[in-house]
């Protein structure tokens, strides 16, 4: 019975992980640069709804299109004001350079963020706190239910446009080679710019998905970078069944060791995964395909 | 319909075209002849907006196009298949094709544009679904044609189409551009295949370290020794 709760919080979890890991997945697969200030943006987004929740009264539901719309314009001017002219100017040192950015700018997030809202730890109480249902013998939080169903219909979502829509379609011929996208009529930086809108728009969503039920701080922003990153090595960069397979993976092992063992021993053993798999299988234990010479 | 004028590019320090000129005129099968590393890729990649001229101009259709934005000047019709195909690897012919029209005018023609391309390869339409990634030298080239086919070219640029495929495809190869020719798409091949280029285009220039050395038409080009000691000396 244990282990079957413990099953069902780590679905619950592995949702949410999952479009927190397309917040970076996005970003590195099309643009091959990864967002070190993955996790800060989403604590961004965190006190933005939380705001939202509890000066404005909001529903944390509505609260996501609030989130999604301003970390994505964020995300959108950042790639075309920022990140594109370290690409260009950069060569082939582009990668190493944009991580440092991004590094850089997670730090003064963390600081406004400290700066504004002091370095207690806060928590929104919303209509949703406290409730769960009972299924069967098992019990789900109801905002932790709610959540993980937004999140894997997002991640739905976000993978019938990468696959099926002309924009996503484009966005990701120009992850494969940006020249030749150039050569067939599409804007390549912008594109840059849709798949950043794109990836900074689901951390806003996961914000929103956090903020009924996790305490913020402006210190938790690098755990969940760490972990966004090991879902995306785990399911394969640039992938989106991948992410949320590891995302499910991800909250299983947390939570099935957690309450097997112990949360720092599942801890550990995530972080342990993440270094088995760059070693075996770098390209992510969900690819079907094999890692090229 | 296509000009360039005293083109001269660099990589960083290193002069890789030092004044090329050509013409492309309307309806014609143009060849840029070359050896290794002469400057053919340099030049229509220059002419395609990916590189940027130090000195020189680009007309097209007579519009001065020098400081284009690649993506721009491709939705004029100047289409390129690149030197070593650079489909998507990770994406079906299908899609290939369908980034291939991506833009508004390639995407209203899209239904009769895969039909042309189904039509003149059907070994296409057998493989629509397979990823590029795994196709043979001989079927990636007749998907860059195909990509490029769905574009709606006016000048269609070919860079080595023949690069590693065996003759017989080569000579298919080369057939079909002749095909997608007689429709009205001007073409400018970049071949180091002398004899079969030569078969099927109008007019050729050849150049040598970045700069022009002969020019002339099909035939006067076949029967000139000083080419014909240029490729055999290399
Ligand atoms: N990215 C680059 N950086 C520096 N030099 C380059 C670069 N690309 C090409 N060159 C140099 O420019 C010259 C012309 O190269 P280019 O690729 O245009 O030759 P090419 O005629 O297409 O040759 P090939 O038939 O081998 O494809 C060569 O000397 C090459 O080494
Ligand atoms: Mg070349």
């Amino acid at each position: 019975m244990l282990v079957l709760q413990a099953i069902l919080d780590g679905i619950l979890l592995g949702g949410v992980y999952s479009t927190l890991a397309l917040g970076l997945s996005i970003a590195y697969g099309v643009m091959h640069i990864i967002n070190w200030s993955t996790g800060q943006t989403l604590v961004a987004g965190l006190y933005i709804a939380y705001i939202l929740v509890t000066k404005h009264n909001m529903d944390p539901y509505v609260t996501i299109l609030f989130t999604f719309t301003i970390l994505g314009a964020f995300g959108f001017l950042m790639q075309k004001t920022m990140i594109n002219r370290i690409i260009e100017r950069s060569g082939y040192r582009a990668g190493p350079n944009v991580l440092l950015f991004t590094a850089g700018y997670g730090y003064v997030v963390t600081s406004i963020l400290e700066m504004i809202f002091g370095t207690l730890s806060v928590s929104a109480t919303t209509r949703y706190t406290g409730k769960s249902l009972a299924i069967g013998p098992l019990y789900a939080p109801v905002p932790k239910l709610i959540s993980c169903i937004i999140a894997v219909v997002a991640t739905a979502i976000v993978y019938f446009f990468m696959h099926k829509s002309e924009l996503g379609r484009a966005i990701r011929a120009t992850s494969q080679d940006r020249n030749t996208t150039r050569l067939m009529g599409i804007n390549s930086k912008l594109m840059y710019c849709i798949g950043f809108a794109i990836s900074f728009a689901l951390l806003g969503l996961t914000a929103s998905l956090l903020v009924p039920y996790y305490p913020i701080t402006p210190y938790i922003g690098t755990s969940f970078s760490f972990k966004a990153l090991i879902i995306v090595v785990i399911g394969g960069v640039g992938n989106v069944k991948g992410a949320i397979y590891g995302g499910m993976f991800i909250g299983l092992v947390e939570k099935i060791l957690g309450s097997l063992v112990s949360d720092s021993f599942a801890q550990v053993m995530v972080f342990c995964l993440f270094i088995i798999v760059l070693l075996v299988k770098p390209e992510g234990l969900m690819s079907k395909r094999t890692s090229k010479a | 319909m296509l000009k360039l004028n005293n083109l001269h590019v660099n990589y960083g320090s290193f002069e890789a075209l030092n004044g090329v000129s050509l013409e492309v005129n309307k309806g014609e099968i143009v060849v840029l002849l070359g050896s290794n590393g002469a400057g053919k890729t340099t030049t229509i990649n220059t002419i395609s907006g990916l590189l940027k001229p130090k000195k020189g101009s680009i007309i097209f259709n007579g519009q001065d196009i020098t400081s284009m934005p690649a993506y721009k000047r491709a939705r004029l019709g100047l289409v390129q298949v690149p030197e070593g195909r650079k489909l998507f690897p990770e994406m079906s012919v299908y899609e290939n094709l369908l980034v291939g029209s991506y833009v508004k005018v390639a995407r209203t023609k899209r239904k009769e544009n895969l039909e042309l391309c189904f039509e003149i390869f059907p070994k296409m339409y057998e493989r629509r679904n397979q990823l590029t990634g795994s196709l043979s030298g001989g079927e990636r080239q007749m998907c860059a044609v195909c990509r490029a086919l769905m574009q709606c070219p006016v000048l269609l640029m070919l860079d080595e189409p023949s690069l590693g495929l065996a003759p017989i495809i080569v000579y298919s190869v080369f057939e079909s551009i002749q095909r997608i020719n007689k429709m009205g798409v001007t073409v400018l091949l970049v071949e180091q295949n002398v004899h079969e280029s030569l078969r099927i285009a109008d007019r050729g220039y050849v150049i040598e370290t970045g700069q022009n050395v002969i020019s002339g038409t099909a035939s006067e080009l076949r029967g000139n020794e000083e080419l014909q000691r240029a490729y055999l000396g290399i």
